[in-house]
């Protein structure tokens, strides 16, 4: 039974490199007994992004149809965020500041409707920067739909009230960034190097108007002094609210598909977001 | 002439390129060959929506009048008409860096 570390860190990378870690020791775990075991028990502080990680990995251990059982966490506050956006599998519960996880496969905008409809009814006085949520949450949807060939993916966004902080989550288990790259003949050095030309506006898409999702979502993210994680396949980046670049190498190709997770703070006006992408 | 109301057809958001397509497969088996599309209260379309919209709608052999545009989706359209061509790819670094190799 594989224990999750998780580290007590508001570094988003920090939690999600203890996660794909972890995920390694559940997948030699399922392929010697053929099951898993969640053990979540130590878990004292969770992240948005590794509730989204989770949730995704639970979810496609069941779509296999592989036996797994989840030991919840000890700690009755993090126990209570996980129910209260319906971890692991799902919902679509209505609740203050948060929005469920929401999972889909093929009926992305029906699951885009759900979360925009959440949104709406969960985020109070979300004014400011509802648009930029809607913006940040379709173009990513659309860019898993166009390029990832994804069987899965998993969404989430919430609003931290004391905070004034709002976190969004995308996850898909496609071919990944450097995948898309290398099947259109574009060329790159590190996997990291094709995450970063992918926000800077390098396209698989030849045509006018196309595949700008991620690059224009870095340029939102900038205007709101945000900070945007990026791992896909054996790579990431996150550039900070400085922006600062950090690059990872993540060793084994330690993550299928991709994950896109930014946050940022309240605007204290409303965000209009041609200006900035 | 046609009048559709897209909320409608979208409530109050268009978010992936998908449903425009969707919408537009429909759009194109009317009878009527004159199209007007009612916006009101369409509060938020994305760039691919829109970019999509344009793309279908130049496609189309309909005739199509849009009507009711807000102002933020109509500062939408009128960015993604302006967008100039995409970038030649490229293969540079950002100048502020700090790589870290993770063995997992």
């Amino acid at each position: 039974m594989a224990l999750l570390n998780l580290p007590d860190t508001q570094e988003p990378m920090d939690q999600v490199i203890a996660c794909l870690k972890y995920f390694n020791e559940l997948d030699l775990e399922l392929k010697k007994y053929n099951k898993v075991v969640f053990d979540l028990s130590k878990i004292r502080w969770i992240l948005p992004c590794s509730s989204l990680l989770l949730s995704h990995k639970i979810e496609n251990i069941r779509l296999q149809k592989k036996n797994f059982s989840i030991v919840l966490p000890e700690s009755k506050a993090v126990t209570n965020h996980l129910k209260q956006i319906g971890f692991p599998l799902g919902s679509k519960r209505k609740e203050d500041r948060c929005s469920p996880i929401i999972h889909f496969m093929h009926h992305v905008n029906e699951s885009v409707n759900e979360l925009f409809d959440l949104i709406d009814h969960n985020f109070p006085d979300s004014e400011e920067y509802n648009n930029a949520i809607k913006y940040i949450l379709s173009e990513l949807v659309t860019n898993i739909e166009e390029h990832s060939g994804y069987k899965h993916a998993t969404i989430t966004a919430q609003y931290y009230k004391t905070k004034k902080m709002i976190d969004i989550g995308v996850i898909d288990d496609g071919i990944s960034i450097p995948g898309r790259f290398r099947k259109k003949g574009i060329k790159f050095n590190e996997d990291y190097t094709a995450i970063n030309n992918a926000i800077e506006g390098t396209s698989t898409k030849n045509e006018r108007g196309r595949g700008r999702g991620l690059s224009s979502i870095n340029k939102l993210n900038k205007g709101l002094k945000g900070e945007l994680n990026i791992v896909s396949r054996g790579g990431a980046l996150v550039i900070k609210n400085d922006g600062k670049h950090n690059l990872y190498i993540l060793e084994n190709n330690s993550i299928k598909g991709t994950l896109v997770y930014l946050k940022f703070h309240k605007p204290a006006k409303k965000i209009e977001v041609v200006k900035y992408i | 002439m046609k009048k559709i109301k897209l909320i409608d057809k979208f409530e109050e958001n268009i978010a992936t390129r998908e449903s425009v397509v969707d919408f537009f497969r429909w759009i194109n088996k009317l009878v009527s060959k004159d199209i007007m599309v009612d916006f009101n209260e369409i509060e938020f379309i994305s760039r691919s929506a829109a970019h999509e919209y344009l793309r279908q709608s130049k496609k189309s052999k309909k005739n199509i009048s849009n009507v009711n545009m807000g102002s933020e989706v109509e500062n939408m359209f009128e960015y993604v008409k302006s967008e100039k061509d995409i970038k030649k790819k490229s293969n540079k670094s950002p100048s502020q860096i700090k790589i870290s190799t993770i063995c997992i």
